[in-house]
C-alpha cells in the first residue's frame, strides 16, 4: 500500500519507509557525522592525554564537563516530565510524546557519557559503582554525587523502557507496511509479534500510564538529587536549598524548548504540516511560557533571600552576577531564558512555527549558560581571594561541546529515518483523527 | 486440536467492532479476540489501572531493599567517619532507594507488559488472514476459536451482524 492510500498514520509511516531523503535531512546527517567526529577526535585526545587538556584549575575544577552533564540530564529530566504529562492528559499529542520520549532518551545518554568523561580514565569508570573492594575505596552512601550515579542509572533504565515501550504498536505498523522482506523482518523482530489485539491494547495502555506516572516522581527526585549535588556544596551560588526545587521547572523549559526545534524541523523536513497541527505547538508553546514564568520567580525569589538571609558572601556574589563580572552571563541567561519566552504570552507569536523554534533553541542556549553560571562562576570567586582564579575553556572544551549536540543529532537523525518520528497509534484513533489542524 | 478453528470476519469500524465482542461475550463464545489499529475508546480515561498496586509494592520492596543494603553497609560493614556525622543516620540512604525503587517499578511495568499482551510471540494465526490489510489505518478484526462443527452456527450468528464474508483459518 502507498503512503498516498493510506490516512496520518500511513504518512508517518512512510517517513520512515520511503527511500526519497529529502535535503534538510541528508544536510543534518553531515552536520551531526561531522561534528560526531569532532566529539570523537576530543575523547581519542581526552583518553590520551587526561583531564589536563580542559580549561579545569584551581579553583574551577569542574569545568565544561560537569556543565554539560548537568545540561543534557536535565533536558532529558525535563522531556520525560513533558512525555509523562502528554500520556497522562490522554495522548492527545503524539508529536509531543514521542519527540519528548526519544530526547529523554538521547538527552540522558549524551549526559550519562560525559559522567564517564569528566573522569577522563574510562577504565576506572567501574570506581563509581558500589563495589565491596580490595582498595578500600567503599563509597560515601552520605553523598549527593552518589545519589547521582544511581539517579543517572535509575533514569536512563526508565527512559529506554519509556521509549521502546511507546514505540511497540507503531513498530508492528513498519512491519506491516514494509516493502522489503529484510526490512519486515528487522521491523517483526523489534514488534514482538504486536497485532493490536484488545487485550494487548489494554496492557499497553495500562503499562504506558503506569510508566508515566512512575516518570513524574522518578525525573522530579532526580532532578532534584542532580541539584543536590551543588547544593550540597559551600560556594556562595549554589548553596541554597531551593536549588534541586527551581532546578525543575529549568528543566522543563529547556526540554520544551528543544522538543519545538526539533517538532518543527521534522514537521518542515518531512512535510507533516497536516499531521502535527499548530494547536499541538502552541501547548508545547504553553510549557515553556509556564515553566519560564516558574524560572523567572525563582530567580526573584533568589535575589529576595539573598537580600534577606544578610549573608556577606551571598550577597558579594550577588552584587557580581548583577552588575559585575558575571553580570554578562547573568543577563543572558534572563534574557534568553525568562524574558524571551514572554513572547509566547501572545496567541499570534505563539502559532508562528518560525518564532516558536528560534525561541526553543534560544531557550537552550540560556539554559546552558544558566548551569555555566552555577557551575563555573561560583567556584572563580570563593571564600578565599588569594585563590581567586578565572576561567578559560580550551579548544577541548568546545569540541566535546559542540560534538555532544553531534552525538544527539546522529541518534535523532537516525531515528527519524527509521522509525515514525511520532505515535501512529494515536493518529489512527478516531477521535485523534478527527482533531483540528490549526 | 486439529479440529480448532480460527473465524476471522472484518468489521467497518471501531463501534461496530465494541458491538460484536459484546455480542460474542454474550453468545457464549469462549475468548473472542478483537483486533483494531489503535486503542478502542472504552480503554480511554482509565487513570493509572489495576497495575499500580503491584508497581507499588515492587518499588516499597526494592527501596527497602536497597535501603537496607545501604544502612549495612554505612553502619555494619564500613562505618566511615564523616566530620563526625552518626554512622547509623538513615535519612541519607533514602534518595538512592527511592530512585532505585522507582525503577524496580518501571523494569516490572514491563515485564508486566510482556505478561499481559503475550509477548514476545512471533507468529499468531490472525497474521494469516489475507483480507484484511494491517497495513491500513483502518481495520477492525474480530476473531473466535471455535471447532469445526461449531462454524455453521458461528457463521449465522456473524451474518446476524451483518458480516457476509469471513474467514477460516486452520491454526
Amino acid at each position: 500500500m502507498s503512503a498516498a492510500q493510506g490516512g496520518a498514520g500511513a504518512r508517518v509511516a512512510a517517513v520512515a519507509l520511503s527511500a526519497r531523503r529529502p535535503w534538510p535531512w541528508t544536510l543534518g546527517v553531515v552536520a551531526s557525522v561531522l561534528l560526531l567526529c569532532a566529539y570523537l577526535s576530543a575523547v581519542l585526545v581526552l583518553f590520551g592525554d587526561g583531564i589536563g587538556i580542559f580549561g579545569n584549575n584551581i579553583p574551577v575544577g569542574w569545568g565544561f564537563p560537569i556543565i554539560n552533564i548537568a545540561w543534557w540530564i536535565d533536558v532529558g529530566h525535563g522531556a520525560l516530565l513533558i512525555a509523562a504529562g502528554a500520556v497522562l492528559a490522554g495522548d492527545r499529542w503524539p508529536a509531543i510524546a514521542r519527540v519528548s520520549e526519544s530526547i529523554a532518551l538521547f538527552a540522558g545518554a549524551v549526559g550519562g557519557s560525559f559522567a564517564i568523561l569528566h573522569t577522563g580514565r574510562p577504565q576506572y569508570v567501574y570506581f563509581l559503582f558500589t563495589y565491596p573492594n580490595t582498595l578500600d575505596q567503599w563509597p560515601q552512601w552520605r553523598s549527593p554525587l552518589m545519589w547521582d550515579f544511581f539517579a543517572i542509572i535509575a533514569f536512563l533504565v526508565l527512559a529506554l523502557i519509556v521509549w521502546l515501550v511507546g514505540m511497540l504498536p507503531d513498530l508492528a505498523v513498519l512491519r506491516d507496511r514494509a516493502a522489503g522482506r529484510g526490512r519486515r523482518v528487522f521491523y517483526g523482530i523489534l514488534a514482538l509479534g504486536w497485532r493490536g489485539s484488545h487485550r494487548q491494547w489494554a496492557a499497553w495502555t495500562r503499562a504506558r500510564r503506569l510508566l508515566a506516572g512512575i516518570g513524574i516522581p522518578l525525573t522530579v527526585a532526580c532532578t532534584g538529587i542532580s541539584a543536590l549535588d551543588f547544593a550540597g556544596g559551600i560556594s556562595a551560588g549554589y548553596h541554597s536549598t531551593m536549588t534541586p526545587v527551581d532546578a525543575v521547572p529549568a528543566a522543563i523549559a529547556s526540554a520544551a524548548g528543544l522538543a519545538l526545534a526539533v517538532i518543527l524541523i521534522l514537521r518542515r523536513t518531512f512535510a507533516l504540516h497536516d499531521v502535527i497541527p499548530l494547536a499541538e505547538l502552541e501547548t508545547l508553546g504553553k510549557i515553556l511560557l509556564g515553566s519560564a514564568l516558574a524560572v523567572g520567580f525563582f530567580a526573584l525569589y533568589e535575589g529576595y533571600m539573598t537580600w534577606y538571609g544578610a549573608n556577606a558572601f551571598d550577597r558579594y556574589r550577588q552584587s557580581l552576577t548583577l552588575t559585575g563580572d558575571f553580570a554578562p552571563w547573568y543577563w543572558s541567561w534572563i534574557a534568553l531564558m525568562v524574558l524571551l519566552p514572554m513572547l509566547l504570552a501572545w496567541q499570534h507569536l505563539r502559532r508562528s512555527p518560525g518564532l516558536l523554534g528560534l525561541i526553543g533553541l534560544l531557550v537552550n542556549i540560556g539554559a546552558w549558560i544558566d548551569h555555566y553560571l552555577v557551575i563555573v562562576t561560583s567556584q572563580e570567586r570563593g571564600f578565599m581571594t588569594s585563590s581567586w582564579h578565572g576561567f578559560v575553556p580550551t579548544v577541548w572544551d568546545w569540541l566535546l561541546l559542540t560534538g555532544s549536540v553531534g552525538v544527539f543529532l546522529c541518534l535523532l537523525v537516525l531515528q527519524a529515518r527509521l522509525f515514525p518520528v511520532l505515535g501512529v497509534y494515536a493518529l489512527r484513533a478516531p477521535a485523534v483523527l478527527g482533531r483540528g489542524h490549526g | 486440536m486439529a479440529d480448532r478453528l480460527l473465524v476471522a470476519a472484518a468489521l467497518p469500524s471501531a463501534d461496530a467492532l465494541a458491538r460484536a465482542l459484546d455480542g460474542a461475550r454474550h453468545a457464549g463464545y469462549p475468548r473472542p479476540e478483537v483486533f483494531s489499529p489503535h486503542p478502542l475508546a472504552e480503554l480511554r480515561g482509565d487513570g493509572l489501572g489495576r497495575g499500580f498496586g503491584w508497581a507499588l509494592v515492587v518499588a516499597l520492596l526494592v527501596a527497602g531493599a536497597a535501603l537496607l543494603v545501604q544502612y549495612y553497609a554505612a553502619v555494619g560493614a564500613y562505618p566511615m567517619n564523616v566530620s563526625g556525622k552518626p554512622v547509623d543516620a538513615w535519612a541519607p540512604l533514602t534518595p538512592a532507594a527511592v530512585v532505585v525503587g522507582l525503577m524496580a517499578a518501571g523494569i516490572w511495568a514491563l515485564v508486566a507488559l510482556f505478561r499481559d499482551a503475550g509477548l514476545p510471540r512471533l507468529q499468531h494465526p490472525v497474521f494469516d488472514t489475507s483480507r484484511v490489510d494491517f497495513g491500513a489505518d483502518r481495520w477492525y478484526v474480530l476473531a473466535i476459536e471455535v471447532k469445526e462443527s461449531e462454524l455453521p452456527r458461528l457463521r449465522s450468528w456473524l451474518k446476524g451482524l451483518g458480516v457476509e464474508e469471513i474467514e477460516v483459518i486452520r491454526p
